[in-house]
């Protein structure tokens, strides 16, 4: 285990199907992250403080997860992007009917995880997946020691793609939907030693 | 782009004379761990008229020094080995930093910099870290309706005792600076 650098890392596993007839459709293929995702993770190292004055909530990273999925097969991952290239349902896409995630594990020294897992059930998603996306609020200034203060008004980072799998890229192989069984996404978000 | 890399760069001064140029640092488990609890962060709110505030990274950042030049850096440490003044350390007179956008060439980073007076700091420098408010938070998506304040902890270690840099004795005469730059980048 090298110290030296700390690597963020995802891993995308997709199934269609629940129980015994659960089909492991992907496993562990590596996503590929995008700009917002990259400067949230540096934002985050200059915030100094978020402070509040009477009932304003902020909402960031992980609230309201989300994850769509999508039909580009030929367009691969470029860090400036900020969307799928052709999402499955109106943009930036069907949104899964359900979505958790799993609490900060450490599965082993050095590495430190946690998962968002995205249910889209039979019958609401259709067609060819070859590219998906997770989407979360990262921060978005960047000025050292930036603070943020929030009022009676709410502020919501935006909803921004952080990361995605595509085959375009060869991480996975595009595949068609069996729309009688439902899909689940499991997206791990690993933070390890090199 | 399928991994973020985050590294951590350190150059010690005094006066004109460089002492280390952009060594690589270590990082320790505290890092790792502030990382992942924020992006688990879902929202922050005040309940009632009160004000309250969520102070993390940045805020009480540091960075100290330390005369240990055995013990190379480990995952669990969580302070210098052998600081120089009462632990965590005596603290530098002026601290600074800046932001450095990757538009150009993909790395962007948050550079620390950190200057003792001339007399202020003694002895033997083997060792020296970088210290931040990592949030330590570990449920998915956690909430807060109250102040938030964790403890500054060490998130990265510079050792001679890892070879990263030759220990040094501080010239009194002379102020001592040390910039420490945490940069991350597509790999």
């Amino acid at each position: 285990m090298e110290l030296d650098e700390i690597q963020v890392k995802g891993y995308v596993t997709i199934w269609q199907g629940e129980g015994k007839n659960k089909k492991l459709i992907v496993a562990r293929a590596e996503n590929r992250f995008v700009d917002a995702g990259l400067k949230g993770l540096v934002s985050a190292l200059a915030c100094a403080a978020l402070s509040f004055y009477s009932g304003g909530y902020l909402y960031s990273w992980c609230y309201t997860p989300k994850m769509y999925l999508g039909s580009d097969v030929g367009t691969v991952t470029i860090h400036e992007m900020t969307a799928l290239v052709a999402p499955i349902g109106a943009a930036p896409g069907t949104a899964s009917n359900t979505i958790t995630g799993i609490d900060r594990t450490n599965p082993s020294s050095g590495v430190w995880r946690t998962s968002f897992i995205a249910v889209w059930y039979a019958g609401t998603v259709s067609g060819v997946v070859g590219e998906l996306g997770l989407y979360l609020r990262p921060f978005t200034e960047f000025t050292a020691g930036w603070s943020r203060g929030v009022t009676t008004s709410n502020y919501s980072y935006p909803s921004s793609l952080v990361s995605r799998l595509s085959s375009a890229n060869e991480d996975f192989s595009s595949f068609v939907i069996d729309p009688s069984k439902s899909v689940t996404v499991q997206w791990d978000v690993e933070v390890s030693f090199a | 782009m399928k991994k973020i890399a985050v590294k951590g760069y350190v150059t010690i001064k005094q006066g004109d004379k460089v002492l280390a140029k952009y060594i690589g640092n270590h990082f320790v488990d505290a890092g790792l761990k502030g990382l992942i609890s924020t992006i688990l962060h879902a929202w922050v709110r005040v309940v009632g008229a009160t004000v309250m505030a969520w102070r993390v990274w940045y805020d009480g950042w540091n960075i100290y020094i330390g005369s240990d030049v055995v013990t190379p850096t480990n995952l669990l440490h969580t302070g210098l080995q052998n600081p120089i003044g009462d632990a965590p350390g005596t603290a530098p007179n002026t601290r600074s930093a800046s932001m450095k956008e990757g538009t150009a060439d993909g790395i962007w980073s948050v550079t620390y910099v950190a200057t003792w007076y001339a007399g202020t700091v003694s002895g033997t420098l083997g060792e020296t870290a970088l210290y931040m408010k990592a949030p330590d938070k570990a449920t998915f998506g956690w909430t807060l309706s109250s102040n938030y304040d964790p403890p500054v902890v060490m998130i990265s270690r510079l050792s001679s005792a890892d070879l990263n840099f030759s220990s040094f004795v501080i010239d009194e005469g002379l102020p001592l600076t040390v910039e420490w730059t945490v940069q991350l980048a597509f790999a």
